[in-house]
């Protein structure tokens, strides 16, 4: 009983480390998508505001959402959630965006559009 | 259950995502293994909107800079004649011919880089950056004879004399700062002026009142390698500032817009606080639009994180230098694992501009053309040349920033590439292994507006010891539409 209950804690612990080992090459590798030059045509306003925001708050680090300064930020499947955490929270080298430089709204814009981008970016 | 898992391995991603910065190696599209003598050059390898097509105008050229049109139609370019890495050459201007070849027009001095240039009934008005003597205005006709309508601009520093735009009688100019973020140190060292001028600091266009942000550094100009030296801001390197110390503001001064009438006359301040005013253009509204290269992280006060900039040029406005990026304090920039830089200025000399657009950080955003002809598309926008990131000197980037032209929408602020690699990354042709875009230094409208043609500087390899330009690499593109 005692071996196997070793053999679990042993079987954890790889788990573990694989799953951080795993999470580590997807977050430390290839950190790119790919350079775009098309026209995008947004369909609804909170994607146009989204973009506007982006390009005024994010861009400079992110450009065209791509690797530059900071990392890539739509070839990584994040939730909104995620993604509006991140924003508020400014976790690592990000700074942080807080309520009287970014409402809740705009967070939201922002979070919808990278996830628009992403979706439809990565499928042209 | 599994939801609750998923949610924990992302959150593990963005945990980690967060930590690369500071694990993650350089990755500058200007660091390479190996830097090819000969450039590979393929239009096809560049990708545009559906619509137009690229072409070569002309190649092989050595540190262009950019292209400038006569009333009959004829296409000029500049050689800039130097080159970061410390490469000293003649400044030319050429003449392309219709089968690409080029016939010299006129020889400059070794003062070079000739960073712009524009045309008006006659006469060729050229930016002198002016790393030996100090910036110069030229005035030169189409016979070659030369008037020199400014010159002692103090351009010996890391950012030289550039521009040329023409309004209303009177040619605006941007002179770029000595320093990186005001304080003379070891990196300008590095760059090769501080051995040539010891003496030589930045300058404000007004009186200045500074706080006593001393840096002190290993003194590089003494044959001692245990001296020190201790350098304030606006002062030469190893002279020290006092608390509240006042530095006499003067003309022509550094980080400015300036303008001098194009028959000669008073040199006059339009407006300060830049840091290198790179690219200036004429919108079709009549407004100036000015193109600002941001702080780098290296130096005496290293800045983290400020994108270059897009503005609009205001008459007597203060732009922020050296302690804002836009209206952002660069005080309020923590740099990853160091400290914020220090306020330098004790009261602010005016409200900084909010800029029209936040362009990537280290993308060197330089030249600018406004699109005025709807058949070519996308009217009223900016177009500006992205140089490149010179990663690692200027600071860490994960991936190649910059290398392309973007298109900038003037009332919203939205940037979307025009012309860009085709590959899977950004980047380089050098870096990528295609024959597509290198360092576009700057662009140029056509004056029908058909065309939209590219300076492409050529390789330019940097590195911890600092830059390798390769010569004769580099092209002039032009796009037009395809239908």
């Amino acid at each position: 009983m005692e071996n196997y209950k070793t053999r679990l804690k042993e079987r954890n612990y790889r788990f573990i480390a694989i799953v951080l080992l795993a999470c580590i090459a997807i977050s430390c590798s290839a950190p790119k998508t790919k350079p775009y030059a098309e026209v995008v045509t947004l369909p609804t306003e909170q994607l146009q505001n989204g973009r506007i925001l982006f390009n005024n708050y994010c861009a400079s680090c992110h450009p065209e959402a791509m690797s530059g300064v900071g990392l890539a930020i739509i070839n990584k499947p994040l939730p909104k959630a995620l993604i509006k955490l991140q924003i508020r929270n400014g976790i690592g080298v990000m700074p942080a965006f807080n309520e009287e430089q970014l409402s809740d709204e705009q967070v939201e814009n922002i979070a919808e559009y990278l996830n628009y981008l992403r979706t439809n970016r990565n499928k042209n | 259950m599994k939801i609750k898992y998923v949610l924990i391995v992302l959150f593990a991603i963005l945990l980690i995502n967060q930590s690369c910065y500071r694990i993650m190696p350089s990755k500058g599209g200007g660091q390479l293994d190996d830097v090819p003598e000969k450039r590979n050059i393929e239009p096809t390898d560049v990708l545009l909107p559906d619509g137009y097509k690229i072409e070569v105008v002309t190649e092989g050229l050595t540190f262009p800079t950019a292209v400038t049109f006569d009333e009959e139609g004829n296409t000029y370019v500049i050689e800039g004649g130097y080159s970061y890495g410390e490469v000293f050459l003649a400044p030319k201007l050429l003449k392309i011919q219709p089968d690409g070849s080029t016939t010299t027009v006129y020889t400059g001095q070794k003062n070079g880089p000739w960073t712009g240039i524009t045309y008006s009934k006659g006469y060729f008005y050229i930016a002198e950056g002016g790393q030996v003597e100090g910036g110069k205005i030229l005035k030169i006709s189409n016979e070659g004879t030369t008037q020199v309508l400014v010159e002692g601009l103090p351009s010996l520093g890391d950012h030289h004399t550039n521009g040329p735009v023409i309004r209303d009688g009177y040619l605006y100019f941007g002179k770029g700062t000595a320093t990186n973020s005001g304080i003379v140190g070891n990196d300008n060292a590095s760059f090769g002026w501080l051995y040539r001028f010891p003496d030589f600091h930045d300058i404000p266009c007004k009186d200045i009142t500074i706080n006593a942000i001393n840096s002190e550094t290993k003194n590089v100009l003494s044959d001692n390698p245990d001296d020190k030296a201790v350098t304030g801001p606006f002062l030469p390197y190893n002279q020290k500032a006092e608390p509240n110390e006042v530095i006499k503001g003067a003309l022509p001064c550094t980080g400015a817009v300036m303008r001098v009438p194009i028959n000669g006359g008073d040199l006059e301040l339009v407006a300060w606080g830049f840091r290198n005013p790179y690219g200036l253009a004429l919108a079709p509204d009549g407004q100036i639009y000015v193109t600002n290269n941001s702080y780098d992280v290296r130096g005496s006060r290293p800045v983290w994180g400020t994108g270059d900039l897009l503005f609009k040029l205001e008459q007597d406005a203060w732009y922020g230098w050296p302690d804002y990026n836009g209206s952002i304090a660069i005080t309020h920039l923590e740099i990853p694992g160091e400290e914020d830089p220090k306020k330098i200025l004790v009261s602010d000399p005016g409200t900084p501009p909010e800029p029209v657009a936040s362009l990537g950080v280290h993308s060197s955003s330089n030249g600018i053309s406004f699109s005025t002809n709807g058949e070519f598309g996308f009217e009223g926008q900016a177009f500006i040349a992205q140089f490149g990131d010179m990663a690692p000197g200027v600071g860490k980037v994960l991936s190649p920033v910059g290398y392309r032209v973007v298109r900038v929408d003037v009332d919203s602020g939205i940037i979307e590439d025009f012309a860009t690699n085709r590959a899977k990354k950004n980047g380089p042709a050098s870096w990528l292994e295609t024959g597509g875009l290198e360092r576009p230094v700057s662009v140029q409208f056509s004056p029908d507006g058909s065309a939209l043609y590219i300076t492409d500087f050529g390789i330019l390899a940097t590195s911890k010891k600092g830059a390798n330009p390769v010569k004769n690499s580099g092209v002039v593109w032009k796009i037009t539409r395809q239908d």
